[in-house]
């Protein structure tokens, strides 16, 4: 039998974890508490489902160069917030921001990406919260002041 | 006041007295209750939300707060109070203890049925098919009156029978692999679900047209599970343009 306390932990972890993305399947592989930023350039980009990958090859402090990918919901999700299968240039440098990798491996999952032309896109979800922030903020004050009448 | 009328009524096929719930739908316009909703919610969860977004008290609370509020409350008191003691020790599931199987693992029912995205239905005069983008998952809905199988093996997405009452078409399913749901909880084999579907209008302004919201709600039964009914629900919006795209072999994510 779970311990009590087991129960309240493995329920915040979900909570938290809800908290950050509604619908990742992958909480024991990236860590949604954290962020990491890269940037360099793309070396290919699959947009597919279940899920995309941008693969991304960077240079790191030491003077390395890194190979990492950017995973990302899939076509289902991204194709109808104008994602495409041309959107990077060849080797086009881009800044990608994202949760990292729970076992170390040079791998985030996405959270927005700028292209060279400061073209913005963010984890569909997220975005989706500004609008809703928005319509929130009607209807709370509808509410106060139907209240208030 | 007639044109009015006409307007509210449901969407009815002129040929037939079946409601018209055949094409494209997909995701709503991001609306707080429809986001919450974005898997499948509890129809309790959803009405809890609402609740706590139109009470003047909260106007300085975020919608992110807010929704944590309401997930927060499904998950330690609406889904809880509807298990039997034996569910309650595997809720909610932990996910990170087989993470890759999450997510690469064609969806179970539970989860199948509230699968955002593209989701194409296709009425014929004996059958339902439905065509979902995730998974590129497919069920027949039989409208024949056929009896399931006598040897009848579970499977994946089960064995549906439906017909419909007025505007609502309803969906029984049996036969269904025990799995999980995206709301935390397991279920046995011994689940069964009833699905009702209704096209309706949304006169929120967004322009999508008449009949432009496709809604469900499922009652999911299961002795192992449940010891009460649970209620739960999602909605899609009328998207013609929208179009299903294959699924490549998932790769599994960086280990």
């Amino acid at each position: 039998m779970k311990s009590l306390i087991g129960a309240v932990l493995l329920l915040t972890a979900y909570l938290l974890s809800s908290i950050a993305q509604a619908h990742h399947s992958f909480r024991g592989v990236f860590d949604f508490s954290k962020h990491t930023t890269l940037h360099g350039a793309v070396v290919k980009f699959d947009l597919l489902n279940p899920h995309a990958r941008v693969f991304m090859e960077l240079v790191n402090e030491n003077g390395e160069t890194e190979q990492w990918v950017v995973e990302a919901p899939g076509k289902l999700s991204l194709a109808r917030r104008g994602w495409t299968d041309d959107m990077f240039g060849d080797r086009e440098v881009i800044t990608a921001t994202g949760n990292p990798s729970s076992t170390g491996k040079m791998a985030i999952w996405l959270e927005s990406i700028v292209l060279s032309d400061g073209t913005e896109f963010i984890d569909p979800l997220v975005s989706d919260d500004d609008v809703i922030e928005v319509e929130r903020r009607a209807r709370a004050q509808q509410a106060a002041e139907k209240s208030s009448n | 006041m007639a044109l009015v009328l006409c307007a509210q009524l449901p969407m009815l096929s002129a040929a037939q007295s079946t409601p018209d719930l055949s094409g494209m739908w997909s995701d709503p316009p991001p609306r707080a209750e429809d986001a919450y909703c974005h898997v499948g919610c509890t129809i309790e969860g959803r009405n809890y939300l609402t609740q706590i977004l139109d009470d003047p008290a909260n106007i300085d609370r975020s919608y992110a707060e807010l929704r944590s509020e309401a997930q927060r409350k499904q998950m330690a008191e609406i889904i809880p109070s509807h298990l039997t003691s034996s569910a309650l020790e595997y809720f909610p599931r932990d996910r990170s203890a087989a993470p890759l199987s999450a997510a690469c693992d064609p969806w179970g029912f539970t989860r199948q049925i509230f699968a955002p995205h593209a989701f194409e239905i296709t009425q014929h005069e004996d059958r339902v098919s439905f065509y979902y983008s995730e998974w590129t998952a497919r069920r027949t809905i039989y409208l024949d009156g056929r009896e399931p199988p006598a040897d009848l093996e579970s499977s994946l997405l089960g064995f549906s029978v439906g017909h419909y009452e007025g505007d609502i078409l309803v969906v029984e399913t049996t036969g269904i692999n025990a799995n999980f749901s995206n709301a935390g909880f397991a279920h046995s084999s011994q689940l069964t679900v009833t699905e009702r579907y209704t096209r309706v209008v949304n006169n929120d302004g967004d322009g999508l047209g008449k009949g432009n919201r496709l809604e469900v709600e499922a009652i999911l039964q299961d002795p192992v599970t449940f010891q009460k009914p649970l209620l739960m629900g999602r909605a899609w919006t009328w998207a013609p343009s929208e179009e299903i795209y294959p699924y490549e072999s998932c790769i599994i994510p960086t280990k």
